[in-house]
């Protein structure tokens, strides 16, 4: 499929009718089938851009368009099965299992008065071994770890088997080793072919991972483009408005900054 | 990984399957320990004594007493439970937080202003004070929502929880302006013994008129009972997941709040059942309201019945319902926060 | 099972070895104990009986040749006995309004098989005159349909407002309910009236109707004529204990209390100032502001002329033109406080109208009427008088 799997038109976005909009006539593109990452300060506006793909934020004027598809188009239940969140953080209040809290990715395909079956739990389970937490599968969730509950709400994500995949600052809270696994892990689904777009504020991250990059300061976008385009020296400075300079170290870009 | 990832899959959804199996085999246990205590309850009693039922079946009276006051209250009992304990359990899963009662969005509040209001300005029949307490029930709660959307700050959850708050305490104002005014010979007592809840003098008549109610809001919840644990995340989760929040959550919530209002307004407040029954389902059946709903909704069932049973039977008098409820709910969650937790079905 | 007579249980028996007398209607055969085990067959048996029993209550469908009665009660009911009903029930709250209005007919003893409390905190009176009653069986306050039935009544009288809840449930058990309103002397005289026509005893009750009227007539007499201008202003004045401190209500209109002070020719002051159905509090501000003539003081669980004593000697109550002119009256009473739709209501009212325009009283002796109406209505001679009454006698000097 060609074609951006994304695309903002002229998008203006505020919190409330009266405050300052937290985007001004955006418009950007992304890719079909790579790894795309929004890089950008904290309060850029990243994880508005997320939820307003997702349409849960709605907004006040321009449109989002899924597949060249425009959002309003698509029922509840499309949505669901195109593409799946995975968000930086959930507090879960009650003790479910590991499994029965990845079973939930199987919403969007089950009629709202039905029960999940044993096809749906085998889903569930098959997400969890990919992203190799199926030890854990009848452990309570709130016995898990950061980087676990982390890679069991991805499960849940590729439980709903989307063609988009959307992580909000997978990282930000995990130390280098479960970094490391989760770079692994969502490399391994972009060769599976899901598309995926994460929000992070480190460029790093981005360098390792993305096939595209987008540099978003205070609601605009600053550029957009592979890492080559973006990831220079000077956008970042302009960026984080500090000097920076990126370098490159055996293959790989290495972000340095005082 | 050794092995083909296939059969492990089979091998873990097996399991569950099993688990599965042996939760619905107790649940067949519960319903049908609730079907002999409800046949038991018919013939336990202070008066007739026990002994009539094996004496010869021409005692008028016994049969009358059996037919007329003991089944409709005993289905009232049992009718009660089930709702309160459901909608507790909805209620808790929606708004995530296990302290949470069906009251909350002040339809206990506007349900007893609704049947104090009655009682002393109309004092009409059963049905004027039914229908009160369930018209101020609903107002009670669109009134919260109505102000909830007013709220500036706080996401969707705090903000009905304030407003709630906020309503309640309007009705509750009202409830003590008509106390006041309360015949205290008359209208005082009958207030009073409602707002302590209490199921003497259930007739036919009132049994049939809320059976509808519980029944149609327990069918749409049972129906939903896997879906409600997605509604226990959050916003963007459910959103993200496929889910119209904000309906399907309105939609339970009424589910949950009809049944509700109308065990109020015919048996008054009864207490606690609707915080503590889940509890114990949650404990003995997991968190999943799959199983956990249907768990909550016999054991609501059971436990009430058995108050209602102690509130007749332990003295010569009649107990208030709401206050056996509340002391043995009290005592139950006592146990329950002290204890290791037992968990049964996992 | 402290408080079940000895009476009542299983009546296996239609023996009148202990003295129970079981009417037609309940009256059970003695059948020997057949266990039916089977619990299917119980709910079969159980549907087929109820279906062959039937639910009529008020007009008879038996095949008798004996010709009942049908008694129409407060709301308009009618009843139908086929005789008059041996064991009764009196339930409810306040219902010795209710026992002393029974006991004014004779013979009726014998017949009440259960009543609640009938004391006001203090002696209990019909343990007085009856002393059977001890062997009554007590219901508590909240007794439900269940306990009474299970006295097996064959009437029981509530108090109107129990209609919705308790004598509903028992009318749905087929038992005959008779219900009285007895708040406005109207009302009294007519729930007497029906009260004799259930208990066969019309006459009994003509007298005792004539008995009330002629007191009225008399009262009513010595009051025509004042007008409205010189009427004196009354206020009373309900003392009870509310946090440690005394607080005094006001009756609402529709009480027998401010029906009696207009009967007896005075203004009721507080008419108009309550704005519930039941006491309602006033404060010593408001009672000066009044500035009635006379004052009277109710109480019912304390003396009221105790709490009189202790407002004589109250420096706010100092100011009080009432008290200063000496017209700040414990309310009469003995047993029962005179001033309740009791049977007392009458010796309340006279004394009342006495109070408030002694000069057209002049004739009439309290004791004396006091005396009168127990040897009328409850068949006391003066040994009674002189033994319980006077002990308990306040509001009047004898």
């Amino acid at each position: 499929m060609t074609g951006p799997i994304l695309r903002f038109e002229n998008l203006v976005f505020s919190y409330t009718r009266d405050s300052v909009p937290v985007l001004e006539d955006l418009s950007l593109e992304l890719p079909h089938g790579g790894i795309t990452a929004l890089l950008g300060a904290n309060g850029a506006g990243k994880s508005t851009l997320l939820f307003l793909c997702l349409g849960w934020l709605r907004p006040r004027a321009g449109r989002v368009l899924l597949n060249d598809r425009p959002l309003e188009r698509y029922s509840r239940g499309e949505t669901g099965r195109q593409m799946a969140l995975v968000p930086q953080r959930e507090h879960i209040t009650f003790d479910y299992s590991v499994l029965e809290y990845v079973l939930l990715g199987r919403v969007p395909y089950l009629a709202p008065l039905s029960q999940p079956g044993s096809a749906d739990y085998t889903i569930a389970y098959n997400s969890l071994e990919r992203v190799g937490l199926a030890a854990l599968a009848r452990r309570p969730v709130q016995t898990l770890s950061g980087g676990e509950r982390q890679l069991a709400l991805i499960a849940r994500a590729l439980t709903q088997q989307p063609r988009l995949l959307l992580l909000d600052e997978p990282t930000s809270h995990l130390d280098l080793h479960n970094k490391a696994n989760l770079s692994g892990l969502i490399r391994a689904l972009h060769q599976d072919g899901v598309s995926i777009v994460l929000t992070t504020h480190e460029p790093e991250l981005a360098a390792a991972l993305a096939t595209h990059v987008v540099l978003l300061d205070r609601g605009c976008v600053l550029s957009s483009g592979p890492p080559s385009e973006t990831l220079t020296s000077d956008q970042l400075s302009r960026l984080y408005r500090i000097p920076i300079e990126v370098v490159e170290v055996a293959g790989r870009r290495v972000v340095l900054w005082s | 990984m050794t092995g083909n990832p296939g059969s492990l899959a089979d091998a873990a959804v097996a399991m569950q399957e099993r688990v599965h199996r042996k939760r619905r085999r107790i649940l067949i246990l519960l319903l049908f320990s609730l079907t002999l205590f409800f046949v038991g309850s018919l013939f336990l009693g202070r008066f007739p004594a026990f002994r009539f039922l094996a004496g010869s079946h021409s005692d008028a009276l016994a049969q009358r007493l059996v037919w007329n006051l003991r089944l409709p209250r005993c289905i009232v009992a049992v009718a009660a439970g089930m709702a309160l304990a459901s909608a507790g359990m909805v209620f808790q899963t929606i708004f995530a937080n296990p302290l949470v009662e069906p009251g909350l969005l002040s339809v206990s509040q506007g349900a007893a202003f609704g049947a104090a209001f009655s009682i002393v300005a109309i004092s009409g029949s059963a049905w004027i004070v039914q229908s009160c307490a369930a018209l101020c029930a609903f107002a009670g709660l669109g009134a919260s929502y109505l102000l909830a959307r007013s709220i500036r700050y706080g996401g969707w959850v705090l903000r009905l929880i304030l407003a709630g708050i906020a309503v309640s305490a309007m009705f509750s104002a009202g409830l003590g302006i008509l106390k006041y005014l309360a015949d205290p010979l008359k209208e005082l007592p009958e207030i009073t013994f409602w707002l302590l809840g209490s199921l003497a003098g259930m007739s036919w008549t009132e049994t049939l008129s809320i059976l509808p109610a519980v029944a149609l809001g327990m069918a749409y919840m049972l129906a939903m009972r896997w879906r409600i644990n997605v509604l226990s995340l959050s916003d963007e989760a459910a959103h993200a997941l496929g889910v119209s929040v904000q309906r399907e959550r309105m939609l339970l919530l009424v589910a949950a709040v009809i049944p509700t209002a109308a065990v109020i307004s015919a048996a008054g407040m009864i207490g606690w059942v609707g915080l503590m029954v889940p509890h114990i389902g949650r404990r003995m059946f997991g968190a999943d309201t799959r199983f956990a709903l249907p768990a909550t909704i016999l054991l609501g069932g059971l436990f009430t019945l058995l108050c209602d049973d102690l509130a007749r039977m332990l003295l010569p008098g009649e107990i208030p319902l709401g206050i056996l409820t509340s002391f043995a709910g009290a005592l139950v969650f006592l146990i329950l926060i002290s204890s290791k937790g037992v968990r049964w079905q996992r | 099972m402290l408080f079940f007579c000895r009476c009542v249980g299983e009546h296996r028996c239609g023996s009148a070895a202990r003295g129970c007398r079981i009417p037609e209607a309940v009256r059970q055969k003695d059948t020997a104990m057949n266990t039916r085990l089977s619990a299917p067959f119980l709910l079969i048996a159980f549907s087929l009986s109820f279906l062959a029993c039937g639910r009529a209550v008020h007009k008879s469908d038996l095949q008798s040749n004996v010709t009942g009665y049908t008694v129409t009660d407060a709301l308009g009911r009618e009843v139908y006995f086929r005789e008059p009903p041996q064991r009764i029930v009196v339930a409810g709250r306040a219902l010795f309004m209710i026992a002393d209005a029974l006991y004014m007919y004779p013979g009726v003893s014998q017949r009440i098989v259960g009543m609640g409390k009938t004391d006001q905190g203090a002696q209990d009176f019909i343990a007085r005159i009856d002393p059977s009653f001890r062997n009554k069986t007590l219901l508590l306050e909240g007794a439900g349909p269940e306990q009474i039935a299970s006295l097996r009544p064959d009437a029981v009288i509530l108090r109107s407002d129990l209609s919705r809840t308790t004598g509903s449930s028992l009318e749905s058990l087929s038992i005959p309910v008779i219900y009285v309103d007895l708040e406005t002397p109207a009302q009294y005289l007519r729930d007497l009236r029906t009260l004799g026509e259930l208990l066969h005893q019309a006459g009994r009750a003509t007298a005792l109707v004539q008995y009330y009227q002629t007191g009225v007539e008399r009262v009513r007499n010595a009051v025509a004529g004042i007008p409205d201008q010189r009427k004196q202003r009354v206020l009373l004045l309900y003392y009870s204990q509310s946090q440690g401190a005394g607080a005094f209500s006001i009756p609402p209109d529709s009480w027998m209390q401010t029906t009696m002070a207009e009967m007896a020719g005075g203004t009721p002051i507080w008419k108009s100032a309550n704005p519930g159905k039941g006491w309602s509090q006033v404060s010593l501000e408001q009672i000066f502001a009044w500035d009635p003539d006379v004052i009277f003081v109710v109480s019912y669980n304390a003396r009221s002329d105790d709490v009189v004593f202790g407002l004589r000697t109250d420096r706010n109550w100092q100011a009080v033109r009432a008290l200063k002119t000496g017209k700040l009256y414990a309310f009469a009473g003995d047993f029962h406080s005179w001033d309740q739709p009791d049977s007392r209501w009458i010796l309340g009212l006279t004394w009342m109208a006495q109070r408030l325009y002694p000069e057209r009283f002049k004739e009439i002796d309290m004791i004396a009427m006091v005396r009168d109406f127990y040897r009328t209505a409850y068949g006391q001679d003066d040994a009674f008088f002189k033994d319980a009454i006077k002990p308990v006698l306040r509001g009047i000097t004898p």
